[in-house]
C-alpha cells in the first residue's frame, strides 16, 4: 500500500547568488516578510524577504558580542526578537529585528556550561525553551537568562531526552521537541507536563531516523523532517501519521534540518548538504 | 564553579553512546525488531546498520529509504553506517557538531578516491589495516571505526583504528612523507620552543612535548586550505608560522611574485600557487637536502647547486647568473688564512681583528661547525634581501638593482666588510689610492656600480660575472696576457687612472726569471694572470701588490692623502725602492753594487731629480737613471732627458755628465771615441782567457751587438765602481782612477785600454784624449 502524501510544490531556492549564499544551513524562522537563516558554515544569521532577496546578514566568527561559534537554532518572538542559540560559546544571544546585538546570557544547568541547540520563545509568555545538547534537557529561561525550569535527562522514557534538538511552541503554549537519538517528538505543556510523543523508531512512514525540525501549522498538524531518510512526514496533534510531503513523485530532500512555516503556509526547509534553503508551498 | 562538560564520562559524552552501541552491537545483532522503545541492543545497533532492520525485508510494505544489501564485514566493504550520509546525520551539529568536516570552505582528508601510488596500505596476515570501501576507495571508515577503540592516548584516542601517537597514524600509509630531510621530507617530532599561537588557533596538533607532527601543518578534517594545510600558505604564511626567521624572504626579490612569477618548482608550482617558500623548498618528496624543490646537481656543485639551480641560464633567476669568472666557491677557507669555528672566525696567527663567523661548508655542501668551504650562502643570506634585515613592501623596491647594501648579502658591503671579513690583507686597500670611493667616486664598474653603492673592492672586483680572471670589474683586454691587461683597464690615458697612465714603454712584462737563470722572491704571474712560481713571468704585480699603498705600513688604511704624490717607497710597491732599493734587487741582483757609488745619487747629487722631478730620495737609487712607466727613452728605461751624444748611450751618460748636469764634475771634453770605428767584439776573436773580459759595443740604436761603435759603456760599467770589486761603494764620493771609475777591466793583462789596442794604447790615448793633439 502505497505511502500517504500530501502535494507540496516548490517556490524557490534561498539563497540565488552572494553574498547569501549559505553553508550547511541549518535552522530557519519566519518574522514577518523576513526570513532568518542560520548559516552555521560562515557563523553568521543571513535575512532575506520571503522571495528570497538577500537583505542582510549579521554575525563573524567569533566569542565576542554578535560573534558566532557553530551556532544551531534560532527563534523569533512576536516582537521581532531575534533569538541565536550560539552553540559552541554556549550562549543565548539576543538581536532586534535588524540584527543589531542587544544582550546575550549564559546557558548554565547544574553549574555546567550547556550548548543550546535551539531556542524558542512562549508568545504568551516570553519565556524562552532552550534544548540541551550536552545535559538532554529542555530548560526554560527568562528574557534575562534566569533559568526558570527544565526537565528532561539522558534516556528513554517519558520526559527523557538523547540529544534533544529542535524545539517549538504554539500559540496555546504547547511545546514540541525533537528528541533526536529517540527517533521521536515529545510535546509537552509549559510547565513541563508531557503530552504525547510522535514518531517511532524505523524506516516506515510514521517513524524516524534522524528526527531534526520540526513545525506547526495553524490547524495543528506537526511537519518532522528526517535528515538522514530525507523525508518531511505530517502528523496530526495525536501524533498520528497523516501523510508525506512530495512534490509530484518526489518527496526526499537532502538532509532537512530546520523547518518552519509561515502564516501562508510556505515550508522552508534548511538543506545543510544542499546548503540552500528550499520553500514550498503547502497546499490546502 | 562552572565548567564546560569534558567527555570523560561514558555515561554523557556521545562518544561513549557510540562506544557502548559498538559494544551492544557485538552481542545482541541477532535479534532485529523495530519500533522498540525500550533499551535494545537490535536498535543501538541499528541506529547506524539501519538496513539490519527486518522492515526491508518486508513485501507489504515501503520504506522511507532505500535498502542497501552491502554487508557488513570486517573486509573492508562497505555499508550505509559508514557512509558519509549516516556519519553526517549525527554530525551535523544536533547531536556532534562536525560541519566542518562538509564545510565547502574547508578540505579534508580526500575519500571517494583510490589510493594514490605513493600511499602504502599496511597489512597484518595479508588483511588490511585501514580497509577501503567496496569500490577500492578511502571513505571515513578506512581511519575510523565507530566500534571505537580505546587507545588510551592523549588524544583523540578512539574511533581510530590506530593509535596516532606522534603522527604514526598517517605514516602508517604516508611512509614516504615521513622519511625525513635526507629523502626530501619536512622533518616530524622536532622539538618548537613553543608552539606558534596561530597554528594553535588554526588547529595545529602537536605531540606532548612540543614536537611536530604531521598534524602540525595539515588538519586533516575542516582545514581551511588545500592540502589540508591549517593554514593558507600562498604567501607561506604556514611555514614562517615555526620559520619566522625566514619570513622576510616575501619581501625579497627571492618572493618570485616579484621577480619569476611563471617560474615553477619541480612539482610545476608557481609560488603564486603553493606560496613563497615553495619555490625553493616543499615539505614532501623534495629534491636532497633543505627540502629542496629544484633539480640539483650536488655532487658537481656541491654547496652551491642549491642556488645554482635557478641563478643558471634558462632558470628562474637566469638574470642573475654568475657567470664564468665567478668568486670560488667549494674552497676551504684555510685559504685566506682565517681558522673558522662556528662561533668565532679569527686570522691565524692571532691578529686581532675582528671576524664575523659565516656558514661553511662540507664537500657535500652540509654546514659545518669548524673550517670548511666557502659556499655561495657564506656571503648571501637568502631569505634577507637586506643585509640590514630591513624590509620594504614596496613594490618598487623589487625592481631596483640591488648593491652593496642588500643583495641578500649577509653583511653589508658598501665598505667592503663582507669582502674584508675573509680577505682581511686586503683591508689596506681602504683609503688608498686605490680606493675608488676616494680617488673617482664616480666611476663605474661594469656592474654600472660606483665604489659608494658597492663598495671599494667593487671598482676592481665583481663577486660575479667578472670580465676576466680576478673577478675583474673593469673592462679589460682579454687578448692580452697576464695580470697588465687588469691595470691597464684603468691605467690608460683614457682611464679613470689616466693620470697615472701607462705609456708606450716600461719595464718588460713576461719576462721569464726561470729563463734568464735567476730567482726572485717577488711574486711570478702565468697568462692567465695567476701566480706561478717557477715558470711564472714578470707581471705588473710582481712589483705592485695593488692593495697596500705603502709597502712598509701594513697596518691599514694607508693613504693619509690620496693627492699626495707617490714615490719609490709606497706607490703600491712590494718592496720599497729607495734606499737600499730592494725591490729592483730583488730581481737585478747584478746591480747591486750601484748603491753608495757615485752613481748613487744618494752619494753624489741628492738633489738632482730626474724627469719626473724626484729627487733620489724618492725615486730611489735606480729611480734617478731608470724611470719603469714612461720614460725619457725605452732603451734602458732612461729616465732622464738624454744629453748629447752620437749613440743613444752617450746620450744618456751625457744627460747628466753635461754642464750643469748632476755628474757636471765628471764631464770628459773628449770623450767620444771615434764614431766611425767599427769594432767586433766577437768572443772568437779573442783570447780564450780573455773571452769573460769583452768590451760591448753598439748599434746606433744603442743596443749592445758584436759588431758596434764604441759607447762610454763599452768601457764603463756604470753599476760597478770597481771592477775588481762586486760590492756596493762604501757611500763616499771620491775620486776615482784608472783603476775604478766605473770603468769595466781594472785588473787586465794591461788595463782597459789595452784589451783593444794593445801597445798601441798609450800613443793612442795621448792622441785622441790630448786637446792639442786630437785630430778631428
Amino acid at each position: 500500500m502505497p505511502i500517504p502524501s500530501h502535494k507540496i510544490t516548490h517556490l524557490r531556492d534561498i539563497p540565488k547568488k552572494e553574498p547569501g549564499l549559505l553553508l550547511l544551513p541549518t535552522d530557519v524562522a519566519v518574522y514577518k516578510s523576513r526570513l532568518y537563516i542560520v548559516d552555521g558554515g560562515h557563523q553568521r544569521i543571513v535575512v532575506t524577504n520571503l522571495k528570497g532577496k538577500y537583505l542582510y546578514s549579521f554575525g563573524q566568527e567569533g566569542a565576542g558580542d554578535g560573534e558566532f561559534q557553530n551556532p544551531v537554532g534560532i527563534g523569533i518572538d512576536e516582537k521581532g526578537t531575534v533569538f541565536v542559540a550560539d552553540t559552541s560559546n554556549h550562549r543565548i544571544q539576543i538581536f532586534d529585528t535588524k540584527g543589531a546585538f542587544k544582550s546575550s546570557f549564559q546557558v548554565i544547568s547544574e553549574e555546567v556550561l550547556i550548548r543550546p541547540i535551539d531556542i524558542a520563545v512562549d508568545p504568551n509568555t516570553d519565556e524562552l525553551y532552550v534544548t540541551g545538547n550536552n545535559n538532554h534537557k529542555l530548560m526554560v529561561f527568562d528574557q534575562s537568562g534566569k533559568l526558570l525550569r527544565e526537565w528532561g535527562r539522558n534516556g528513554e522514557d517519558v520526559g527523557e531526552f538523547r540529544f534533544p534538538a529542535t524545539v517549538v511552541v504554539t500559540p496555546d503554549s504547547v511545546v514540541a521537541v525533537v528528541d533526536v537519538f529517540n527517533t521521536r517528538a515529545q510535546l509537552f505543556t509549559g510547565a513541563g507536563e508531557y503530552l504525547i510523543e510522535i514518531g517511532k523508531w524505523g524506516v516506515l512512514q510514521g517513524q524516524l531516523v534522524r528526527p531534526k525540525g520540526v513545525a506547526i501549522d495553524n490547524s495543528g498538524l506537526i511537519y518532522i523532517s528526517d535528515s538522514y531518510m530525507n523525508v518531511i512526514q505530517v502528523f496530526n496533534d495525536e501524533g498520528k501519521f497523516q501523510y508525506l510531503l512530495k512534490e509530484g513523485d518526489a518527496y526526499q530532500f537532502e538532509t532537512p534540518a530546520g523547518i518552519t512555516l509561515d502564516k501562508s503556509n510556505r515550508l522552508y526547509v534548511a538543506e545543510m548538504l544542499k546548503h540552500k534553503v528550499s520553500v514550498f508551498q503547502v497546499e490546502k | 564553579m562552572l565548567k564546560e562538560i569534558q567527555y570523560n564520562s561514558r555515561e554523557e559524552s556521545p562518544f561513549a553512546i557510540l562506544f557502548l552501541v559498538s559494544f551492544v552491537c557485538l552481542f545482541l545483532f541477532s535479534e532485529i525488531s523495530h519500533a522498540a522503545r525500550k533499551p535494545s541492543g537490535n536498535r543501538e545497533c541499528a541506529i547506524c546498520h539501519i538496513s539490519w532492520l527486518e522492515d526491508f525485508k518486508r513485501l507489504d510494505v515501503f520504506t522511507l529509504t532505500p535498502y542497501d544489501p552491502t554487508p557488513v564485514t570486517n573486509s573492508g566493504k562497505q555499508d550505509v553506517a559508514s557512509a558519509e550520509r549516516m556519519c553526517f546525520s549525527c554530525h551535523d551539529g544536533f547531536v556532534m557538531d562536525s560541519r566542518f568536516l562538509w564545510a565547502t570552505d574547508t578540505h579534508n582528508h580526500p575519500v571517494g578516491v583510490e589510493p594514490s601510488e605513493d600511499v602504502t596500505i599496511p597489512t597484518v596476515d595479508g588483511k588490511s589495516i585501514f580497509p577501503l570501501n567496496i569500490d577500492g576507495k578511502v571513505y571515513c571508515g578506512t581511519c575510523h571505526s565507530a566500534h571505537g577503540i580505546d587507545w588510551n592516548a592523549e588524544s583523540y584516542p578512539i574511533f581510530l583504528r590506530m593509535k596516532n601517537s606522534r603522527s604514526s597514524l598517517c605514516v602508517a600509509c604516508h611512509l614516504n612523507r615521513s622519511t625525513g630531510p635526507k629523502e626530501g621530507n619536512h622533518p616530524v617530532g622536532k622539538f618548537l620552543p613553543e608552539i606558534p599561537e596561530n597554528l594553535a588557533q588554526a588547529g595545529s596538533m602537536f605531540g606532548s612535548k612540543g614536537e611536530t607532527t604531521c598534524q602540525s601543518c595539515h588538519r586533516v578534517h575542516g582545514a581551511k586550505q588545500k592540502k589540508i594545510l591549517v593554514l593558507k600558505n600562498n604567501k607561506s604564511q604556514l611555514c614562517t608560522s615555526c620559520h619566522e626567521d625566514k619570513e622576510a624572504v616575501n619581501s625579497s626579490k627571492h618572493n618570485l611574485r616579484h621577480s619569476a612569477k611563471k617560474a615553477r618548482n619541480v612539482r610545476d608550482q608557481t609560488v603564486s600557487e603553493a606560496g613563497t617558500c615553495s619555490a625553493c623548498h616543499i615539505p614532501h618528496k623534495a629534491e636532497g637536502p633543505r627540502l629542496w624543490s629544484q633539480k640539483l646537481d650536488i655532487k658537481k656543485n656541491p654547496s652551491s647547486a642549491f642556488c645554482i639551480s635557478c641563478h643558471k641560464r634558462n632558470g628562474a633567476g637566469k638574470k642573475k647568473i654568475v657567470g664564468h669568472f665567478s668568486h670560488p666557491v667549494d674552497v676551504p677557507i684555510s685559504r685566506v688564512d682565517i681558522v673558522a669555528n662556528k662561533e668565532e672566525w679569527q686570522v691565524k696567527g692571532g691578529a686581532s681583528k675582528q671576524l664575523l663567523a659565516l656558514p661553511l661548508f662540507d664537500k657535500q655542501g652540509k654546514q659545518v661547525d669548524k673550517g670548511g668551504n666557502v659556499g655561495c650562502m657564506t656571503c648571501h643570506d637568502p631569505h634577507y634581501w637586506a643585509a640590514n634585515h630591513e624590509s620594504s613592501t614596496d613594490k618598487k623596491s623589487f625592481k631596483v638593482e640591488g648593491d652593496g647594501s642588500n643583495s641578500f648579502l649577509r653583511i653589508a658591503n658598501n665598505e667592503s666588510a663582507l669582502c674584508r671579513n675573509c680577505h682581511v690583507e686586503k683591508e689596506t686597500v681602504m683609503q688608498s689610492k686605490h680606493d675608488m670611493k676616494l680617488v673617482a667616486p664616480k666611476s663605474k664598474n661594469i656592474g654600472k656600480m660606483t665604489a659608494e653603492q658597492s663598495g671599494t673592492c667593487s671598482a676592481c672586483h665583481v663577486p660575479h660575472n667578472g670580465n676576466s680572471e680576478y673577478l675583474w670589474a673593469r673592462k679589460s683586454n682579454r687578448d692580452d696576457s697576464g695580470v697588465m691587461p687588469l691595470c691597464v683597464s684603468c691605467h690608460n690615458k683614457d682611464g679613470v687612472a689616466d693620470k697615472k697612465a701607462i705609456g708606450e714603454y716600461n719595464h718588460p712584462l713576461q719576462v721569464s726569471m726561470y729563463q734568464l737563470e735567476t730567482t726572485t722572491d717577488l711574486p711570478l704571474f702565468n697568462e692567465y694572470g695567476r701566480r706561478e712560481k717557477e715558470y711564472g713571468e714578470v707581471d705588473c704585480s710582481t712589483c705592485h701588490n695593488v692593495h697596500q699603498w705603502d709597502p712598509e705600513n701594513t697596518s691599514g688604511l694607508s693613504a693619509k692623502n690620496v693627492d699626495e704624490e707617490g714615490d719609490a717607497s709606497n706607490s703600491f710597491l712590494r718592496l720599497s725602492a729607495v734606499g737600499d732599493v730592494k725591490l729592483c734587487l730583488n730581481c737585478h741582483k747584478d746591480k747591486k753594487t750601484v748603491i753608495a757609488t757615485d752613481h748613487d745619487m744618494a752619494v753624489t747629487a741628492i738633489d738632482a731629480v730626474n724627469a719626473e722631478g724626484q729627487t733620489v730620495s724618492q725615486s730611489g737609487a735606480c729611480g734617478q737613471c731608470h724611470s719603469i712607466h714612461n720614460p725619457q727613452s725605452p732603451l734602458n728605461l732612461w729616465a732622464i732627458a738624454p744629453g748629447e751624444g752620437f749613440n743613444p748611450i752617450d746620450t744618456f751618460c751625457r744627460s747628466c755628465h753635461r754642464k750643469n748636469g748632476a755628474g757636471d764634475k765628471k764631464v770628459p771634453e773628449y770623450l767620444e771615441h771615434p764614431e766611425r770605428i767599427v769594432p767586433v767584439t766577437d768572443g772568437r776573436l779573442r783570447a780564450e782567457d780573455l773571452i769573460q773580459l769583452q768590451l760591448p759595443v753598439h748599434t746606433e740604436e744603442g743596443v749592445s751587438e758584436n759588431v758596434g761603435v764604441i759607447t762610454c759603456a763599452t768601457c764603463h760599467g756604470v753599476h760597478q765602481w770597481d771592477a775588481a770589486k762586486n760590492q756596493a761603494g762604501d757611500g763616499e764620493n771620491i775620486e776615482g782612477d784608472a783603476r775604478n771609475s766605473f770603468l769595466r777591466h781594472s785588473n787586465t793583462e794591461y788595463f782597459l785600454c789595452a784589451d783593444c789596442h794593445g801597445d798601441e794604447s798609450l800613443y793612442r790615448y795621448k792622441f785622441f784624449h790630448w786637446l792639442k793633439s786630437r785630430a778631428n
